[in-house]
Parts: C-alpha cells; structure tokens; sequence
C-alpha cells in the first residue's frame, strides 16, 4: 500500500513536471496597448462611428485682409440632442475660445475672423460627444471655398500642388494646438529641384498659436510647380494652405488643409476633360526613391477604366510616368490617349511600392470667366461605404456628387439628408444603381436642406462633392465628403 | 524561616536551628497556610518536635517569600537585633548563626549569608554569593556543583546573597521596608541586595557559615504550578535595573542594555535558543507597561539611597556576566559533549549550526551593507515612508484615506502596523523603512530553521535554512522592489510551521515509523492560533495576496497528506485550520477588509495583470529570475535536492519531502500557467508565486540532510550513496550564488530608480498640491497600479514620488471612474480632451515610466505599451517636459490645484456635470490655496469671495469654516468638492471624521489587543495576591533580646 502511494505520488509530481514544460513551450500574446487611439490614416478628413468623449476638428484657417469678406465653421449636429461645442482661434495673438451650443438636428456657424483685418486665423472646433462635424466656409467675391477639417495632427505634412506665377500667392499656415512649443522645417520643390532655405528651418511654432508663410518671400516666387514638405521635428502640428490664383491659367481662392502622409493610391471622382478645360494631377514624390504611378479612369466610354476591387488584379495602368525622388511631376489628363471627353473618376497608384502625394487641379475656362478647382486625393484605404457631407449640397445643383464604385461589383447607394425632421432620404436617390468600377454624377434636388447629408451605399465607394461658388459665378468647388470609418 | 510544605527535609533544617550554639536565637516559624489546614497539622507537628521553642504563624495563603518575610516587622518587636531569614530546605552547620552573627559584627556588614553546599552532598558548593553586572545579570562565585577544595572560604564581599539564608540588620531591613513582596525569589535576591548597597550596607558572605540546600523552597513557595518563568525572572531583572539604578546612570544603562539585548537576541537566534531570544526581547520591549511600578520603586529607594551610583556600580561586576558566564561553561559544555556523543545517533553537531548562521549572518552583513549605509533605493515597492509615526496614526484614525484621489473610508489595517512598527526605531522611518527590507530574508531563514524542527534532526535544519537562503527569490526581490515577495519569503515558513502545528504534524523522531499526529493542549493550541492569526493578519495587511497563498500551500498539503496515507480527518484540518486563520486575518483588518467587498476585488487582491502574460520562462521562474541576481542560473543546482528527496528519503520523512516536493512542481505550474496568460483569471505576481517554490525546495533540503546525516549512514553502501553524494555536490554549487551576490552589498538594487528621476517635478510649495497619473504596465508603475485593460495600467500618487502609503489599492470612487474615463479617451483615442477631465483631479502631470530600475531594466526594458505615448502626445492640453528612454513625463496644462480658488470661468463650469462642463472650459487659472503635507490636513487661507475647490471625491466629510460661518459643500464638476464663498475672510478647511469610524477603529484596536493577548503573554503563575494571608500578623509574638540576658 506504501509502495502503490508513493508511486501514484511520484507520477503525480511527474505529471505536474510535464505540465510545466508544456506550458513552457506557449507563447504569449501581444496586447493592444493603445494602439487603437492610433487611428489608421491620421490626419486625412474622416470621421469616426465609435463613441466619443469629444471630437476635435482642425480647420485650415482664414486670413483676414486677405480679401475674402467672411469666414465661418459650419458645425453641424444631426442628433437628436444639443450639442456643446468649443472654438478655439488659434493665431500669432493668445489663443481666445467659445463656447456655442448647437441645437439638435441643425447647424451653427461660427466667425472665424471676428472682427480682424490682419492675420490669420485657425480655427480649432472641439465637439463634446461623438456626434457632428465640421466644415470650414471663407465668402469671397472671386469664389466661395468650402474647405473640410481634420481630426488629427500630424508631424507630417506634404502638399503636392502650389502656384505663384504671375502674382498668385500662397500661404503656409502652421497652427500647434498644443501646450507645448513645436519646432517646424519646411522644404519645397519647384522645377529646379528641392529646396530648404534657411529661413524656414527650425521654426519655433509657439503653444497654441499659428503662424503664416508666404512661400514667394521664402523664394519660391513665381513657380507654377511648387510642392511643399513640412516636417515637425518637435510636436505636432497641422498645416494648410492658402492660396490666391491670379493668372497663368488659374483663377480662384483656396483653402486646405495638407496631406498628412504619401500613399500608394489617390481616388478623384470629380475629373474632367474637354475643350476649355485643363486637368493637372500633381503627384509629388517626397521620398528618396524614384517612384512610378500609372492613372486609371473610370466613366463612361472609358475603355482602360477596367474593374478593380481589392481581392483581383489592378486595373491595367494607362500609362506609367516616373516620379524622380524629392520631384513633382504634372501629369495632364489630356494627353492620354483614349480618354473621352467629359466627367471621369481616377485613381492614382503607385506601381513600385515608393508612395506619392497626389492633388488634383482643374481649370476650365466658361464663358468668358474661369475657375480652379482644387482637391486633394482621397487615399484607398479610406474608400468606405458610408460617407458623410458636413455642410449639405447646393440646391438645385447639377452633377453636385461624385459617387465611384471602387469594386468589381454592382450596387447602390442612397443620399439622405438631416433637418428639423431628423435623417431622411431623398426622393429619387434611393437605391440608385452603381455598376462595378462606374462613376456616377447626381444631381442635387431643389428642396433639400443644408443640413448634413449621408451616403450609404452598398459596396465600397469614393464620394466627392462639386460646391457653387457663389456670386453667380460660374464653375465649381471640389471638395471631398467624409469617409465614415468603423472602429 | 518560611515553611511552606510537609517535606522530609524539613525536620532536619529544624534541627539545624535547633543546634545552633549562639545563645541568643530565637525561632519564628511562619506557614503558608490557613492553621486549620491538615497539612499546616502536620508541619505544626513537625515543628514542635523538632524546635519547640519556636513561635509558629500562620499566614493563611502563600503570600510569597518575600512578603512572609516582611511580617517580621510587624511580629517582632524592637529593630535592635538580626534577622537570618531562611528557607525551609535549609539545614544550618551548628555554629552558622554564631558565625554569621561574629562576620556580620566584624565587618560592619548589612547583610551576610552562609556557604551554600549540596544537600546530598555536601563537598559540592552551591553558592558562596553572586556577583551582578550593570544589567543584573548574575554570575556565581563559584560554579554550581564546584567541588569544595576550601578555594572561595575567604570572606567577601559580595553583590547578592541568596535569600535562601540571609541574615541582616533589623533596623537596616526595616529601613529599606524589607523585601519587595511583588517579586518572584529570583528578583527578590537582586532586588534586596542591591537596595542594602544602595544604603552603603556591606552584604558579605561567610563561608565559614555553612548551610546545605535543597534548593526546594524557591519553587515550592514562589513557583508552585512548577512553570518555567524565565521571561518572568527576566522582565523582574530588566526592570530592577531600571529601578535602581541612579539617575545619573540610567540614560547609558539604557541604551547599553538595547544594545545588549539586539547583539543576544540575535546571538540567541544563531545558535538556536529561539524560545530565549524572544523572552530576553519580550522582557525588554513590555518595559513600558512597568513605568509606573518602576516609578514607585525609584521614589522608593530615593527615600534610603545613601551612596552615589558609581560606588554601587563599583560593587558590581565590570564588563558581562554573560560573556564571563559563556567562557566559564565553555570547555565544560564541550567535554560533556564529547562525552556524551559516544551514545547518540549521528547527527550534526552544534557547531555546525554555529558555522550555518554565522556564513549567514555575514551573508546578511555583507550582502546588506549598502542598505543599512546608505539606505534602501525606492524602487518598486520599496517606496519612502515619509510621515512620522504620529502622522500616521492620526492618518490611520482620521477615516480619510489620502491616497490617490482621496477617499472616505477605512485605512489600511498596515498604516497602524507601520505606526506602531516606528515603536523599534524610536520614530526612525528610514531606519524603519531599511529594516523592513533587509531583515526579512533573515526572518525567513529563522523561519525555516524553527519549521523545520518538524524534520527531527540538527542536520535538517542546517540543509533546509541553507536551502531557503540560497535560493535567489529574496535577494532579486530586494533588487526589483518586490516587497510584497519580500514579505512572503520571511512569514510563509513561519505560518507553515504554526500551522502544522496547529493541524498536530508532531516532530518526527528516529524511532517512530510513521509521521505521529497529536492535537496540541488547549491552551497552547489557542497560543499558536493566536500567533498565527496575529501573523496572517499583519501580512493581509500589507499583502492580500496571503489569503490566497497560504490556502494554496495548505490544499496541496491536503491532498499530498491523503495521498501519503495520512488519515483524512487529520489531513481535513489543514483546510480547516487555514480556513479559520484566514478568516481571523480578515477579520482582524476590518473595517478596511471591507473595502474589499466590491466589484474588482480579485484584481484588489491579486494585482494588476500583465494580460499578455510575463513570459519569464520556465528556466526564468524555476531560477527565480524576478530581479538582479548574478548567476541565477546556477541556483537551477538546488532543484537537485527536490529529486534527491524524492529518490532518496524513506520513512518518516518521506511525507514533508512529498510536501516539499509538491510545493515546488504545483508552485513552478501554477507560475508558469500565470506567466503564461493560460489561466482564466490572472494570480499574483510570480515572485509571490515562488515563495511556496522555495520553501518545498527547503523542505526537500532539509530531509535530505536528515537523510544524508541519519539515515544513509546507518544504511550499507548501495546506489543511493553515489546519488547523494551528486546531490550534495550539486546543492553546495547551488549555495555558491548568493555569496557571490553578497558582494554586492545592496543586493544588485538599482543605484537610479524610477522615484529619483521623479525629483526633477516640481514640489507642492511651489505651486499648489497636485497629483501624478502613471500609465503604463503594470510591471513599472509605482504606487498601487490598476488594471486599465488591453495591456495597460495605472496608478494615481500625490505629488510626484510615491509614498509607502500608497501602496495600498484604494476603492473606486467617482473621481476614480472619471479618471478612466479619460483614461478611455486616451488609450482609445475617444477625445484630444484628457486633459481637461483629469484637470479637476488636480492631475498635473502623466507620466508613462518606462525604466524602473526594478523589474525594467536598461539591460531588460519593458516596453510602454503600444501607442500609448503617441497616443498621449495626441492629447491637446498634454505638454511633454521630458522624453527620454527611462520616462516621459506629459504635464496637464489645465490642471488646477488640490486646494484652490477657481477662476471665475472655473466656478461657472464647476456647477456642471460631466465631460461637456470640464472639456468644454479651460479651468487652469486657478488659484493655489496654502499646501498641506498630508492629505487629511486642515489649511487656513484667506480668500476672496469666490469658489474653493478641493479636489477630493465629493464628501460632507470636509467642512469649510468662514470665520465662524460653516459653509456647505456642494458638488463641482459632479466629482469634487466646492464651497462657495460669499464674503473675503479666512477660511478654514479641515476634514472630520465620523464617530462610526472611530468606534471601527477602536474596536479593530481591540481585536488585535485581544490577539496578541492570547499569542504573546505566556500563562502566568497563579497570582499570590489569590491567596492572600488570612491571618494578619499585627501584634508582635517575640521581642529581641540580647545573648548576655539568656
């Protein structure tokens, strides 16, 4: 009986050992960490459908005496209930704030300028809750500018597009909204090649202020290429541009806020070619390596538009174009062959894997008057089936919304709108059909409200909007819709 | 003389008197005992044929020696004569009192005694008087049973005389008011001579007088229930001192005797007299309850001090009784020894446990000395303790618990502790602080030494304490800041020991075939409960974890014990005796247990996890790699012992080394299980873990001693000799480490730690009190870190360093939920706005530590958690102050402080609740109100009309005062306090407390006054005051008279 404990004791123990060294042979898991509050495509406009304490929302900013005659935030609450808002105004003076209530279902705008005649203004909008958004508007006698906001700073900043010929002006503008002082180096490149003057090395950024930069008293005077790189060495920061064309092609205001980081794909829905029209996608290489992008079409009529969606090959480039490292590079739309007149979507991917920032510029002459659109790429990875316009559409207006279905897949998608009645869907833009890899242009309905509007659609899409420009004046705004990110 | 009982001895010392030659004797015969008692008959009996001349008093009870004594004074008319007070197992030589008488004249003497001899034999002395040292110790003249070759027959003076014959002055006895009738005959010796010197009496002896002794009286009448009173003898010795000594000696007597008493309570520990050790301390620390006795003996005395207490001093004996007493008895010990061996069974002789503690004492010294010089680095745990004792204790009393956000509530049972603790350094915290780390490893090592007596052999001692100091868990505790550990390793074996003793695991000897289980007497049974009840709850106090533990060690005892053949009922009460000392630990720390009872508490007790596992490794844990320790990985050598043990030990033994061995692979799988992630529900840390690990490898070491001395020495040569002798070969490698690590002298504490870098913040004078929020995991945060989730955790201090009082976790309050809150926002990136809703908190700074210099070394960093600074630095109202790879430090430029006036924007938001109110408003041109330096402090400003704001959790608790105007408190920001004040003046801010609290306090004073009762005062004899004389002796029976008028 003593024997037969002891050995029962001693193979338990031995089995306790084995456990031991079997357990040994697991490996542990990571955790997440904090990872999740990193979000994915920082910087870029997007908008969350997660609970939130609060949202903060970065607007490029306005300069007063720069000739525009008013500037507000649109904040926008389609909820159900009021919504308290903070705006800071960040600018070379103390910061100042206020507070506003937003009434549910409706919108609140809010002056930016407040009275100033000098200097620029950036407005910061901190939204209690998770609810709302918010859109930059400047009034301006040559064109109204809609300008979308981000949520995220970033220490990167790049600006494929900038123009001082004939006089045109543009402004960096280069806000910290945080306590702490940062340190910003600005390099840009022109058709000469990289460039980095000593003057806007090693900014000192003050907490909570923001500053403006004219590129042609910094040497970049009179260039029709001119991407900017802003690189925060301490902080972070947001960077935007502000931009008076007076010539060489160009006329018009223009706000932005810059792209936070390069990327290998860049979906436009809002191209266009014709007779009086010039379309220029600048692509800039920040990188050390020479980079390679091709441009594919998506309309009617285009036959190099072929469907891509995420888990079959790309669409066959319509041509490939080197991007030289640290360059930039004008690719006209015109010139590639077999691309029909009129209204197109595009994407821009880079083929070597060396990733590019990509603006698109259109001009187009009517009548006698002429405009320029600028607009910034809306990356891959931000396609989303869900897209939001904070300030509404225009009334009336004509091929206002740029929908692509950006897979090889049908679907629809629905337009619905938020008033004093709540969410509602508008009447003839239910369901609409969009056909694998289509582009499709809407027109907006005479009754709609300017409350926020909703796209849902069914499959992944890209949304871009077309904006009046006011003043009666002919041609369009092209500003980007907010991609609905889950988290 | 004073009869006490019926002996056959007691007719012959009647007859000695009765022979004695010197003419002017008269006999007064004193019986304890009422007249009516039979045995007083007998004794009456006895007397009148054995000295019929003697007057016969009967003192109704036994009144003790002394107090029977001192009714000569009152029976005996006239103080012109002598007194010889004699036991009643004393037999005088016929020309004794002649002798004394002729000495004590000649001399001058006060009091003079006889030779002492054998009453058997009366060529052997017992006692030719007693020299005392400085501190009472005694010291024989001669050697007790010294062969009377005549060599001390000269007269002398002497100290003490043993009041067995003693004779004096009358008047001189009256005088100093005889002897002193509260103390056992033990004192009453030192206390009565040393009062007759302090009168400039000579007290002599005389050999030429000489009385045999039976050594019979002093048991009978002042010890008759026959109990050791040792400690008693001890606490008479140590406050006699204390009493008679001058003044202008005392303060050096004093400080002297602590010395003295640590050096022999250590001494006494190292060779094994525990039981000694303790009763020497006891003695010496329950002086404090004697005062006011000590302060009626020292008026006393002051009434008939004659001579200054340098002549006194004079009289004693210069230097030590015990080092005289030790040199004296050195070589006899030693040839009884050797005589002595020739019959035992082999075992390891007494030296060898002198070489085991003196190799550890030095490893201890060494190994140690940085400490004690330069204090302990606050890493980890390890943190400062910066109030004073009564800070503490009105903190403990206050109901206020400062910690992190601040809380009304019970506080931690082990803030008491530490107060109280502060009694052994005389209020020295730091010495307080370094002592709290660096004798546990040495409390843990006398631990295993006393359990292991369960083994049976010297030997196994010997092996089982090198065993548990050789393993590397204290030593990289102490390098990692793992006090909690700390504390594990040092009480474990203790708790194990009163608990086997408690269950009646009885200690094993050679000749039984089986382990022998008995059930302890009543009352010493409810002594060892007690004592580890008293123990359970002061570890509860300070690590919760033990309540989890200490079951653990006993469940694997059970079913160990039912697989080895135990009887179940025998093997039941390891659970049930857990069980109750569990709960009693429990009980003894409520009201703050109670804090417990929520939501979380697992995580209370347990810690904050590390969700992706710690993935330290099976070779990491069996190595006990939970800190710096050089060659860890040799230790690995000890496990050798465990398999030995296994292998090797049959018989008795074979049980504990099941236990032991046990211990280990349930502990090492239950580690690794933890260190893994693979448990449902995550344990405490794993050097908590590898405490039961290290005390079954010391009980496989110490049978494998026994086994190594006993019994493969008996056994004939086979293949279990070799295999032992691998086994001791590789045990002894594994001794080798932590010698090597001793060399050290801090045991590899960091010379930077996490708390010292946090110096660089700014004080709360500078700016107003504030708070500092840590995040990070848990591994590296200081204070009492909380689970956050996905790998992340967080502690709140005040101020920038961590105190020790903020170890303890506080329960959630609301200001704790709003700090997850923004907590959430961070870590989840669900708004840019932290700042702001941590600002109400008084949070100014965030700090992510990276290097701790504890657990996350440069050599071995633990990494922040994944986005978490970027995450931080995304955060609108965080500035960085500094980055580097140790730390980054955010500062909250919101914040406002502890106390303050809000601005005017502040006391509008302040009216609202919730997110929208603090993110909404920029509250950080608040004004600072007057610091306090502890968290239940009252302040006093003068103020403007305005809001005060107090960033507590709302409580009624805290009043505000306007002169004489209370002004109520109402909530800010739905979390705080504020108070709205309508006119300038002063202010004051002061928290009070609730009777509920008080009465909470007072009764858990109780419970543990009630304990340590039970667990640390001994059975005392029966008190002679029970049997008080019913005969009061008031109208004298003789006179004196003088010889010539015989």
């Amino acid at each position: 009986m003593k024997l037969l404990r002891r050995v029962a004791a001693f193979v338990l123990l031995c089995a306790v050992s084995a456990v031991v060294v079997v357990v040994d042979r697991h490996s542990g898991k990571q955790s997440v960490g904090a990872s999740s509050a990193i979000v994915e495509f920082a910087g870029f406009p997007q908008a969350s459908d997660g609970t939130r304490i609060s949202t903060s929302w970065f607007c490029p900013g306005a300069a007063a005496g720069d000739g525009i005659s008013g500037a507000s935030v649109v904040i926008v609450n389609p909820s159900d209930a009021d919504t308290t808002a903070t705006v800071n105004f960040f600018s070379d003076s103390p910061s100042d704030a206020e507070t506003i209530t937003v009434p549910a279902r409706s919108r609140k705008e809010v002056d930016v300028l407040r009275g100033r005649t000098i200097g620029v203004v950036v407005p910061v909008v901190e939204i209690i809750g998770s609810i709302g958004s918010v859109e930059q508007e400047l009034i301006y006698a040559a064109g109204d500018v809609t300008s979308q906001c981000v949520s995220q700073t970033s220490s990167r900043w790049y600006f494929a597009d900038g123009f001082t010929a004939e006089g045109s002006t543009q402004r960096l503008v280069l806000t910290n909204p945080f306590p702490e002082s940062a340190v910003v180096n600005v390099s840009y490149t022109t058709t000469n090649g990289r460039r980095s003057p000593a003057s806007l090395q090693g900014i000192i950024l003050d907490a909570r202020s923001s500053r403006s930069i004219s590129l042609a008293d910094a040497g970049a005077q009179n260039e029709a290429r001119l991407a900017v790189e802003v690189r925060a060495s301490t902080g972070q920061i947001i960077a935007s541009r502000i931009q008076h064309y007076l010539g060489a092609g160009r006329l018009g205001y223009s706000t932005t806020v810059g792209t936070p980081m390069a990327l290998r794909d860049w979906w436009f829905t809002s191209g266009r070619t014709g007779a009086m029209v010039s379309e220029l996608l600048m692509v800039f290489n920040p990188s050390d390596s020479p980079a390679q992008v091709n441009v594919s079409f998506f309309g009617a009529g285009i036959t190099n538009g072929l469907g891509i969606d995420q888990t079959s090959k790309a669409a066959a480039p319509s041509t490939a174009i080197d991007i030289p490292a640290g360059g930039v590079v004008a690719i006209n739309t015109d010139v590639i062959a077999d691309l029909p007149k009129g209204d197109h979507a595009m994407v821009v991917s880079a083929v070597n894997n060396v990733p590019v920032v990509v603006e698109h510029v259109l001009s187009q002459s009517v009548g006698g008057s002429s405009f320029t659109a600028i607009t910034n790429g809306i990356p891959g990875g931000l396609v989303s089936q869900k897209w939001r316009i904070p300030s509404g559409l225009s009334n009336g207006a004509r091929n206002a919304l740029s929908v692509v279905n950006t897979t090889g897949m049908d679907g629809s998608f629905t337009v619905s709108a938020s008033g004093p009645g709540g969410e509602v869907e508008l009447p003839l833009l239910v369901d609409v059909a969009l056909g694998a890899a289509s582009v499709i242009s809407i027109d907006v309905p005479a009754d709609v409200k300017d409350g926020e509007v909703t796209i849902t659609a069914t499959v992944p899409v890209v949304v871009q909007r077309r904006t009046t420009r006011g003043h009666g004046l002919v041609g369009f705004g092209i500003v980007g819709a907010l991609p609905i990110r889950s988290r | 003389m004073v009869v006490h009982e019926r002996g056959e001895w007691l007719a012959e010392s009647l007859q000695g008197i009765a022979s004695q030659n010197y003419n002017a004797l008269q006999s007064l015969v004193l019986v304890t005992g009422a007249e009516d008692d039979p045995i007083s008959r007998e004794i009456l009996d006895v007397v009148a044929t054995n000295l019929p001349t003697a007057v016969v008093r009967f003192l109704g009870g036994n009144p003790g020696f002394g107090a029977a004594c001192n009714s000569v004074l009152n029976l005996v008319d006239g103080n012109s004569g002598l007194f010889c007070f004699l036991h009643d197992d004393v037999a005088l030589a016929p020309d004794a009192i002649n002798q004394l008488v002729e000495e004590l004249y000649r001399s001058n003497a006060g009091a003079v005694g006889p030779k002492l001899v054998y009453w058997d034999d009366p060529r052997m002395i017992q006692s030719v008087g007693i020299a005392v040292d400085r501190f009472g110790n005694s010291l024989p003249i001669a050697d007790d049973g010294e062969l009377d070759q005549e060599q001390h027959d000269a007269v002398q003076d002497v100290f003490v005389v043993s009041s067995a014959c003693i004779m004096i002055r009358a008047d001189l006895f009256a005088t100093i008011n005889g002897f002193n009738p509260d103390l056992p005959v033990a004192g009453v010796d030192l206390d009565f001579c040393w009062r007759l010197h302090s009168t400039a009496a000579r007290v002599m002896v005389v050999p030429s007088a000489v009385g045999r002794h039976r050594e019979n009286s002093a048991q009978s009448v002042n010890n008759p229930d026959g109990v050791d009173h040792f400690l008693e003898n001890e606490i008479v010795r140590v406050r006699t001192v204390i009493s008679l000594t001058s003044a202008q000696q005392l303060l050096t007597t004093v400080v002297q005797m602590v010395i003295l008493t640590v050096s022999r309570f250590f001494l006494l520990i190292a060779t094994g007299r525990v039981r000694r050790a303790i009763d020497e301390m006891r003695a010496f620390l329950l002086l404090p309850f004697g005062v006011v006795a000590i302060r009626e003996r020292r008026e006393a005395i002051s009434e008939h001090r004659q001579v200054s207490g340098d002549e006194v001093r004079a009289l004693q004996l210069h230097g030590n009784a015990y080092l005289a007493n030790f040199l004296r008895h050195r070589a006899a010990i030693a040839g009884r020894a050797q005589a002595e061996s020739a019959d035992q069974i082999p075992e390891a002789t007494a030296r060898s446990a002198y070489w085991l503690w003196g190799i550890l004492a030095t490893i201890f010294l060494v190994g140690s000395r940085a400490l004690f010089t330069n204090g302990v680095v606050p890493v980890g745990q390890m943190a400062p303790i910066t109030a004073s004792a009564g800070e503490l204790v009105r903190s403990y009393t206050s109901g206020w618990w400062g910690a992190g956000f601040g809380h009304v509530s019970a506080v931690p049972t082990g803030i008491a502790i530490l107060a109280t603790s502060a009694v052994t350094t005389l209020g020295n915290m730091g010495l307080l602080h370094t002592l709290l780390v660096a004798l546990l490893p040495v409390v843990g090592w006398l631990g295993v030494w006393r359990f292991a007596s369960v083994l049976g052999t010297r030997a196994a001692r010997i092996a089982a304490s090198a065993a548990y100091a050789a393993v590397p868990l204290p030593y990289a505790a102490i390098s990692s800041g793992r006090w909690s550990a700390l504390l594990m390793y040092a009480t474990l074996p203790w708790m194990v020991h009163l608990s086997r003793m408690l269950v009646g695991h009885a200690d094993l000897e050679e000749e039984l075939s089986e382990e022998l289980m008995v059930v302890a007497p009543p009352v010493l049974w409810r002594k060892w409960f007690a004592c580890l009840a008293l123990l359970m709850g002061t570890v509860t106090a300070f690590e919760p974890s033990v309540v989890l533990i200490v079951p653990l060690v006993a469940l694997i005892f059970t079913v160990v014990s039912v697989v080895h053949g135990t009887q179940i009922r025998w093997a039941i009460r390891w659970v049930v005796v857990t069980a109750a000392v569990v709960v009693s630990g429990v009980i003894l720390n409520l009201p703050w247990a109670g804090t417990y009872i929520r939501s979380g508490w697992w995580e209370a007790i347990t810690g904050a996890p590390v969700e992706s596992g710690r993935n330290i490794g099976l070779i990491g844990l069996a190595t006990f790699n939970v800190g710096g320790f050089v060659l860890s990985s040799v230790t690995v050598t000890l496990y050798a012992v465990v398999i030995g043990a296994v292998l090797l030990v049959h018989g008795v033994r074979s049980g504990w080394v099941l236990r032991g061995a046990s211990l280990v692979a349930f502990g090492l799988a239950v580690a690794m299980l933890d260190d893994s992630a693979l448990l449902p529900v995550h344990l405490p840390e794993p050097a908590i873990l590898l405490v039961p690990v290290a005390f079954g490898i010391a009980i496989c070491a110490g049978a494998m001693g026994a086994a190594l001395v006993v019994d493969l020495r008996r056994a004939r040569f086979g293949w279990r000799q070799p295999i032992s002798a691998v086994v001791a070969l590789a045990f002894a490698v594994g001794l080798v480490p932590v010698s090597i690590n001793a060399l050290n002298g801090s045991w590899s504490q960091p010379s930077l730690a996490l708390p010292q870098l946090l110096t660089q913040l700014p004080d709360a004078q500078s700016s107003g009190e504030y708070r500092t929020m840590f995040i990070g995991d848990s591994r590296v945060l200081p204070g009492a870190p909380l689970n956050f989730g996905w790998g992340i955790s967080y502690s709140v201090v005040n101020s920038g360093a961590p105190t020790l009082e903020e170890l303890w976790e506080t329960p959630p309050t609301r200001a704790r939920d709003n700090a997850v809150a923004a907590l959430y926002g961070i870590v989840r990136g669900q708004t840019a706005r932290a700042g702001r809703l941590l600002a109400p908190l008084s949070v100014r700074f965030v700090i992510v530590p990276i290097i701790d210099g504890g657990q996350s070394t440069r050599g071995n960093p633990i990494a922040a958690p994944r986005g978490l600074i970027d995450s931080l630095s995304r955060q609108l109202d965080l500035r960085r102050l500094y980055a580097s790879p140790d730390l980054v430090i955010f500062e909250n430029a919101s914040w406002v402080p502890v106390r303050s006036m809000l601005s005017a924007s502040g006391a509008a938001s302040s009216q609202l609740a919730g997110a929208t109110s603090m993110i909404a408003t920029d509250i950080s041109d608040a004004t600072p109100l007057p610091t306090q330096t502890r968290p239940e402090g009252a302040i006093e400003a003068d103020v403007k009309p305005g809001t005060v704001h107090l960033a507590v959790p709302f409580s009624t608790h805290w009043k505000l005062i306007l002169g004489s105007t209370k002004i109520e408190a109402r909530p800010a920001f739905g979390l705080t306090n504020a108070y709205d004040v309508a006119s300038a003046g002063r202010i004051r801010l002061e928290f009070e407390s609730s009777l509920i609290h008080s009465f909470a306090v007072l009764l858990q004073f109780a419970a543990w006054c009630v304990v340590a009762f039970f667990a640390l005062v001994r059975p005392r004899r029966r008190s002679r005051k029970n049997s008080s004389m019913s005969v009061t002796p008031d109208a004298p029976v003789m006179r004196f008279v003088s010889e010539e008028s015989l």
